[in-house]
């Protein structure tokens, strides 16, 4: 008899550990009415799904923080309209589950599962602003419009963030890889004529569409596979067997120039991999893969002591331009934020992901100062979508925000730089050059100014 | 001749055997624990990058690269000693999983906790050695100082351990724990010594693979061990989990093989090709191509 | 104790087996309709990781074969689901869940075959090598598996009856998720009762004996191989299910979720459950489900900064160590803690 009850006890407590389980959570957001959207009259709760542990995590995991930092700085102030805001930040490792990700990775999908616990949190959620990647935020895009949620400032140069008549609510926030490869191409074919070019790109949409940009702008590069067109596997951008016999093919084939659509591991190694056989061809690469903070030029021009030679765009002012008032403005924040920036002192640099994080909370608050005291997901839409509105907002990017009722794209354009080292970056032109997607859209340039910062969030 | 030394095959097979040895390495040092202790070590991979951190972050201390790696040996030995005193000991004779299952937690607590103190921001580990490939007239010779240096110090190591285990008396008496306990104890061996000394230079072996492998690809940073164990892994199991020389002989075969494929067929294609080599390798010889032949034991 | 005693009793016949798997289905429903929205995220959740811990737990605690590939059999399930999704909308989710165990069952009879005749290291290192093969393969698919960023499809939505039911008949939000919460759970009840059985019959006993002394099974007229290649194939056919379930309840088929690492976290799961135990497979389940939130919970108790290097890798820390303390103190986990505890408590009554 004894042997019999205890697997029964077993049984018994078992569900009673469910039971328990189950009561937890319903104790901490049995409020999860659906009702209300996340704004009170003295606060405004928003979240998004970013990387904060796992192999996506480096450099990434700055964007939301800092953007955490420029709420908290704002908060300390007073908030806006009286507002404080309310940012919660939930860990999906890119939803790429591997052995370092500190989340349990037995959700399927944990972009959705922690966009689950957002859209749950308790007192509502108005909008998930600044969620981070293109496959992740794609995952969530039906399920937070079917639940009439924004999904606000997506992190990522895709063109899907730009489909207003499906997903009214979807706004994308960086200039896509299109416009940046049309305008890349349009510095080649006017500085770097006549010379050899060459292609190395993701194979995904990153690398497709930077890709098509660049044709679109003009260039005849060959899709990827075609003479001097490469591709590499988004999954193997660290442990990369083919980038020594891609570039010892470029090398071979005399190509001059060569065009990265890649990301900062997999950038890391080309050049490490070029500079092996002595290949120093300029680069031009995507804003994406060349943050000098997050790939280490300092180190690879070191060991090879060819200057890196590398142009590529971004859309903030130069990270290294301490004078800028926009960087200055973004240290001090940081600096502000001693628990989450230990590390950060006045002498740092900003990396290209801090700006990028200070970038669109800036332009949340615009939109919250934009409100007034009507703060309501339908109005948060229709007031970007009110281009005279949205387009004014001042922020850290060099060039104004295009949005409009068909135009859900966010930024169209940028600054060249060339980059030396990670603590030597300069600006070409000194222009700002912008433009749509459009085989046939012009590329117009205006001249780079400093631009103060709004006395309100100083 | 300078030809033949820089056509396409002769490269790929070089570019392949710099990547292979580490492979091999990792392989090395799992077989080493499995033939002293019968443990399966999946946190193999995040002892050697833990390891490696403790001593290669003082690069930014301004301390010599070769006074780093030193410290990363020692801070190995250290750690695989003291692994295999507290979490293996009581394990031994449990079922296989237990071994498993306390090794998978270990590699959870160890990359977590290196991206606690560490970050998980990659390191760029300046190179002691040139890493630019010498060049045969205006061709490229696959073959830098630095992967010199690798394949040759992997070769050693290899044939160090080899030498170990057959000339030594240390060699015999580890063997001889391994393979037989309890007569070994009769016979004077102190075998729980022998064990702890196996996990101490499983350890070190793996800890250099993971400095070669953090100063010549994208760095050190708490996962960049996670694809070579998953490599190293396969080649143990190909070569046979009692065969040190097969081990890195595996392990070379898997680096040249993926590079050629790399190169030929498609660089999407190189994840599944050791797992092709393996199922073809089990299904010739199921207990891997180097082992011999052992009776089942009733 | 005598009403508990009396469902005990039930155990040990066929009737009294569905008996009680309808019972605590239903009582699972009530309490998925009692909690919050949030709550039912993480039973759902809970509901197929407890199926695909079955299938390990039949494979590793009842036939004795190490397998970290069983997250490669999840991903054939997710993607059948997702391809047959993608191309009729229209079709009932329960032709989803029978094509993804079928397929998940082809595909565990290809691995097993030449799998089952390695032991111990080398069968752990061929299922390695599946589960790290299985991710590119799937993302080189191109289209039909939408390469690296997968395939989206519709995720369980309420039906209308449902939805004006659980009291959400405007906007769906907290019906979708009570819903999908219930699916979860029927599916789980059905799996489960298939499981009490196979471990009841003949089926069962004779991959025990398989496990325990191959020699003398052979003896007695068992066929190795075809039990080995048995315990693998129906272990890949729950998989199937649970990966199915899985894509179902996100709306998302991704290779990237169903790598090495999920496979690692299943078997160190069913092992804090308690190995080849049913009720610690359940165990396991909803620990999985509920882990992240509870230590969110003891990182704010300690204060911690979550975003801080620490606070945003404590769960790995703290899942690794209970791992390690489980196995090295009470190796047969949690059903076995239980056990131990009514042991006890039966030797005290009985003083």
């Amino acid at each position: 008899m004894l042997r019999r009850t205890h697997r029964g006890v077993a049984i018994i407590a078992a569900s009673a550990l469910s039971l328990s389980l189950a009561g937890i959570g319903a104790l901490s957001s049995s409020a999860s009415a659906t009702g209300t959207d996340g704004v009170t009259n003295t606060s405004i709760t928003i979240g998004a799904t970013v990387p904060l542990s796992g192999i996506a995590s480096t450099g990434y995991s700055d964007v939301a923080k800092t953007a955490n930092a420029v709420f908290k700085y704002i908060n300390a102030k007073g908030g806006v309209n009286g507002r404080k805001v309310n940012f919660i930040i939930k860990d999906d490792c890119y939803d790429i589950q591997a052995l370092g990700c500190a989340q349990p990775q037995t959700s399927g999908s944990l972009t959705v599962a922690q966009t689950n616990a957002l859209i749950n949190t308790s007192g509502g959620l108005f909008a998930t602003v600044g969620s981070l990647g293109t496959a992740t935020q794609d995952a969530v895009r039906s399920l937070l419009n079917s639940d009439h949620i924004p999904q606000l400032f997506v992190n990522s140069g895709s063109t899907d963030w730009n489909d207003p008549s499906h997903y009214s609510g979807l706004f994308g926030w960086q200039t896509d890889y299109i416009a940046e490869g049309k305008i890349l191409a349009n510095y080649i074919k006017s500085k770097l004529a006549g010379k050899k070019l060459g292609f190395i790109g993701q194979d995904d949409d990153f690398g497709a569409n930077g890709l098509l940009g660049l044709q679109r702008g003009g260039l005849s590069i060959p899709n990827m596979g075609g003479t001097n067109s490469f591709a590499y596997p988004a999954t193997d951008a660290v442990f990369n067997l083919s980038f020594p016999t891609t570039l010892a093919t470029l090398k071979a084939n005399a190509v001059k120039i060569v065009v990265l659509d890649a990301v900062p591991p997999a950038v890391t190694l080309i050049l490490k991999d070029a500079a092996k056989i002595g290949y120093y061809p300029q680069w031009v690469i995507s804003g994406v893969g060349s943050d000098p903070q997050t790939v280490n030029y300092a180190n690879l021009s070191k060991t090879n002591p060819g200057e890196m030679n590398a142009v590529s765009m971004t859309f903030f002012p130069y990270s290294t331009d301490t004078t800028n008032a926009w960087n200055k403005w973004i240290a001090k924040v940081i600096l502000a934020d001693k628990a989450d920036f230990p590390k950060f002192t006045s002498k740092s640099i900003l990396s290209g992901n801090m700006q990028y994080g200070a970038g669109w909370a800036v332009t949340f608050l615009q939109l919250l100062k934009a409100m007034g005291s009507n703060v309501t997901r339908a109005n948060a839409v229709s007031t970007l979508e009110h281009s005279a509105v949205s387009n004014a907002f001042a922020t850290p990017a060099v060039l104004p925000l295009q949005y409009s009722p068909t135009n859900h794209q966010g930024l169209g354009g940028g600054l060249l730089v060339k980059i030396v080292s990670n603590t030597n970056t300069t600006q070409i032109d000194g222009k700002v050059y912008s433009t749509n997607d459009a085989a046939n859209g012009a590329i117009t340039q205006k001249a780079f100014v400093n631009a103060a910062v709004p006395s309100w969030l100083n | 001749m300078g030809a033949f030394f820089t056509s396409r095959i002769v490269s790929d097979i070089l570019i392949g055997a710099a990547q292979g040895v580490l492979v091999g390495l990792i392989a090395l040092s799992l077989v080493l624990i499995w033939q002293s202790t019968h443990v399966l070590n999946f946190a193999q991979g995040a002892m050697a990058m833990f390891a490696a951190f403790c001593g290669m972050t003082m690069l930014e201390h301004g301390l010599n690269y070769w006074v780093c790696v030193l410290i990363s040996l020692v801070a190995a030995m250290l750690l695989g000693g003291v692994t295999e005193r507290v979490l293996v000991r009581p394990l031994y004779g449990k079922a296989e999983i237990n071994s498993i299952v306390v090794m998978v937690g270990f590699l959870g607590i160890l990359e977590s906790g290196a991206s606690s103190i560490w970050s998980g921001m990659a390191r760029q580990l300046t190179s002691p050695l040139s890493q630019t490939y010498f060049t045969l007239g205006s061709k490229t010779l696959y073959l830098s100082p630095f992967s010199l240096f690798q394949i040759g110090s992997a070769l050693t190591l290899m044939l160090g351990v080899a030498a170990l285990f057959r000339f030594t008396k240390i060699g015999l008496q580890l063997r001889a724990s391994a393979l037989a306990p309890e007569v070994s104890r009769l016979l004077g061996v102190r075998v729980s010594r022998m064990l702890t000394l196996g996990w101490i230079i499983s350890s070190a072996v793996g800890a250099f693979a993971a400095i070669i492998i953090a100063t010549s690809g994208s760095g050190l940073f708490p996962s960049n061990m996670d694809g070579f164990f998953v490599f190293g892994f396969i080649a143990a199991a190909i070569g046979g989990l009692e065969s040190p020389g097969g081990a890195i002989l595996a392990g070379l075969l898997i680096g040249i093989i993926q590079t050629f494929v790399a190169d030929y067929l498609s660089p999407s294609w190189v994840a599944f090709t050791p797992v092709l080599i393996l199922v073809l390798s089990q299904l010739v010889r199921p207990a891997g191509i180097f082992t011999k032949n052992t009776t089942r034991r009733l | 104790m005598k009403i508990t005693q009396i469902l005990l009793r039930l155990r040990y016949s066929s009737l009294g087996r569905l008996v009680l798997a309808l019972l605590g289905t239903v009582v699972a429903i009530c309490v998925v309709l009692l909690v919050s929205a949030q709550s039912d995220t993480y039973i759902a959740n809970a509901g197929a990781m407890t199926i695909a811990i079955l299938g390990l737990s039949l494979l590793t605690g009842w036939s004795g074969q190490v397998s970290i590939g069983n997250s490669g059999f999840m991903a054939v399930g997710a993607f059948t689901t997702g391809i047959w999704a993608n191309h009729h909308q229209s079709s009932p989710i329960i032709i989803s869940l029978l094509l993804s165990i079928l397929t998940g069952a082809i595909a565990g009879l290809l691995v097993g075959i030449p799998a089952t005749r390695l032991k111990g290291p080398y069968l752990a290192g061929m299922t390695l090598a599946f589960v790290t093969a299985m991710v590119p393969f799937i993302q080189s698919l191109g289209k039909l598996t939408g390469g690296s960023g997968g395939l989206f499809f519709a995720n369980l939505s309420s039906p209308s009856w449902f939805a004006n039911l659980s009291g959400d008949p405007q906007n769906f939000i907290v019906a979708n998720y009570r819903w999908a919460a219930t699916v979860s759970v029927v599916i789980t009840g059905v799996a489960y009762y298939f499981m009490s059985n196979l471990f009841a019959s003949r089926a069962g006993r004779a991959m025990r004996l398989v496990r325990d002394n191959d020699v003398a099974a052979e003896l007695m007229g068992v066929n190795l191989g075809r039990v080995r290649v048995g315990a693998f194939v129906i272990s890949a056919a729950y998989a199937g299910l649970a990966g199915s379930l899985v894509a179902l309840l996100s709306g998302v088929a991704r290779a990237d979720n169903f790598g090495l690492a999920l496979s690692i976290e299943i078997l160190s799961l069913l092992v804090l459950g308690g190995i080849g135990t049913l009720s610690g497979a359940l165990m396991a389940g909803l620990l999985a489900a509920y882990a992240s939130t509870l230590i969110a919970k003891l990182n704010a108790l300690f204060g911690l900064n979550p975003y801080s290097n620490l606070g945003s890798n404590s769960q790995g820390i703290i899942f690794g160590l209970l791992l390690v303390v489980t196995m090295l103190t009470a190796p047969q986990g949690m059903a076995g803690l239980l056990k131990k505890i009514s042991h006890l408590r039966a030797r005290k009554e009985a003083e």
